[in-house]
């Protein structure tokens, strides 16, 4: 016990697939996926978070109401947490009806991260 | 036996005397006449007198005495160490910078957060919590197969509360005897000076117990501060309000009776207690047949044989539960160990080894009886036979 309460993270990353749909096809023919995100920052301190996806080759990911500067930084007050939509749209033909995906999160400034499943899903048969 | 040697203990017996007429007198104590203690009854639940026995008993007043010896001080360190930790903490400082409660030991309910020292837990580690309640009940269990029931006579703050109000009793009331008698007197105006003292004494240690809980909740100093001006939430005055009251009705009135009727403890701790627990005992093999310093003298000069144990009832008197540890076992005995003292006390007196009352076993009072030499075994495996050997004891 003491040695999860020394080693424990000082940020956590939760995912929650949006159902009803799950997925929705895009006018061009794409499949996007919409998640919500939730991030913790357990410091006294505001803090700048990366957010990145990985698991899906061709895939375009966004985060609503984030800067945007070639990657995505989300910012957290201090000793609180931020909820963010996320949209990850795939360009593939015919991608499988699962995808695991990975959701990674980093400290801008100390390197800190914070990693949290989830899948990318799509019509069965395409 | 020779000449010499009857009057050498004629002597001491003399000696022994003096010691008890001055001990009697300065402790007021009456000489209750030696008579044959009557061996209780065996239980026998079918039979029909326990069947209608009655399962609550009101409380009977207790007057304990006053007592000084190793384990009352041991009492009155642990009574200072936690009510001073229980007390104070609140007002305890820690840094944690500009965007954090600087108060040690805060739960801070409105946020969600539960501070103390350098550690802050979120609700999603709650678990952490479940972790120390786990070690905490495997430390009870442990202390309890150590030494019996270490957290009743010691650490419980119903046995820590209770042990201050009896002192505030005894200062204001007067100790055992002074206390009876001015109850006797009746009503004077001396009396009623000495009972509103006692009250507003309780009452002051039940508002600060009522008044340190809820500083837990908030920032201490800015809560006092409110309070004080009348200007704090509501429900901080009416904690306060919930906790003076079971504070000074527990301690001040039910006392004994919240561990007889109220605490499971007593009856987990009787499940688990196993026969190398240490426990306060009163050691018959010494102790029997008890006998006045006179008559034990007498009894000896005829070659008869005469216990240690001098029937002054101090044993009984300091107790806080007003048992009679002599009985053997007993669900209202909290082993505080201050009939240990009490009784040192008096062996001390008659010139008589210590401890007739100590923590012991019954398995050594056996195996002394036998002729063999006592057995400790503080670490040990608990085997499953062991109950059933011990109710074989019990029934035999």
């Amino acid at each position: 016990m003491t040695f999860s309460l020394v080693t424990r993270t000082a940020q956590s990353i939760s995912v929650l697939h949006d159902r009803n749909p799950v997925f929705v096809r895009l006018s061009d023919g794409a499949i996007r996926n919409a998640y919500t995100v939730r991030i913790a920052n357990k410091r006294p301190e505001r803090r700048e978070f990366t957010l990145s996806m990985t698991g899906l080759a061709g895939s375009l990911l966004d985060v609503v109401q984030t800067r945007d500067d070639g990657r995505f930084i989300v910012e957290v007050g201090p000793d609180q947490t931020r909820e963010v939509r996320v949209l990850v749209t795939d360009y593939a033909e015919l991608p499988p009806p699962s995808t695991p995906i990975n959701f990674h999160l980093y400290d801008v400034k100390t390197g800190e991260r914070a990693a949290a499943g989830d899948y990318f899903r799509a019509p069965a048969g395409g | 036996m020779p000449q010499s040697a009857t009057n050498a203990s004629r002597a001491a017996c003399r000696d022994a005397e003096c010691g008890l007429f001055a001990l009697a007198r300065s402790a007021e104590v009456q000489i209750v006449k030696l008579k044959t203690v009557p061996v209780a009854p065996p239980l026998d639940p079918s039979a029909d007198e326990w069947a209608d026995a009655p399962l609550y008993e009101a409380r009977r007043k207790i007057y304990p005495q006053r007592v000084s010896g190793t384990y009352r001080r041991i009492k009155w360190a642990v009574l200072l160490v936690t009510l001073g930790i229980y007390y104070l903490t609140p007002f305890l400082r820690w840094d944690r910078g500009p965007n954090a409660p600087g108060q040690a030991v805060l739960i801070d309910l409105s946020n969600s957060r539960f501070y103390f020292f350098f550690i802050e837990i979120w609700p999603q580690e709650v678990y952490y919590l479940t972790g120390l309640l786990i070690i905490a009940a495997m430390t009870l269990f442990l202390m309890n197969a150590l030494a019996g029931r270490i957290w009743c006579g010691y650490l419980c703050p119903q046995t820590v509360w209770t042990d201050l109000f009896q002192a505030i009793e005894r200062f204001t009331e007067g100790d055992r005897r002074e206390h009876m008698r001015r109850e006797q007197a009746g009503w004077t105006a001396k009396r009623v000076a000495r009972l509103s003292a006692k009250h507003f004494l309780w009452l002051m240690v039940a508002w600060w117990t009522g008044g340190a809980w809820v500083l837990y909740f908030a920032d201490a100093p800015t809560l006092v501060y409110d309070l004080a001006t009348l200007r704090a939430p509501f429900v901080a005055y009416l904690w306060i309000g919930i906790l003076t009251v079971t504070t000074y009705v527990l301690a001040g009135y039910m006392r004994e009776q919240v561990c007889l009727y109220m605490c499971p403890w007593p009856r987990i701790q009787a499940a688990l207690t196993d026969e190398h627990a240490l426990n306060v005992t009163y050691r018959y093999d010494r102790g029997e047949p008890r006998a006045s310093v006179k008559k034990s003298a007498a009894l000896l000069a005829k070659g008869l044989p005469a216990g240690d144990c001098i029937d002054c009832l101090q044993c009984v008197h300091v107790c806080p539960t007003g048992v009679d540890i002599r009985q053997g076992p007993n669900l209202g005995c909290i082993q505080c160990g201050l009939c240990i003292d009490a009784c040192d006390a008096v062996m001390a007196k008659i010139g008589r080894p210590s401890r007739l009352i100590a923590y012991d076993t019954d398995l050594n009072i056996h195996r002394r009886e036998q002729g063999l030499a006592p057995e400790y075994r503080l670490a040990r495996m608990r085997r499953r036979c062991s109950t059933s050997r011990s109710s074989q004891q019990w029934a035999a």
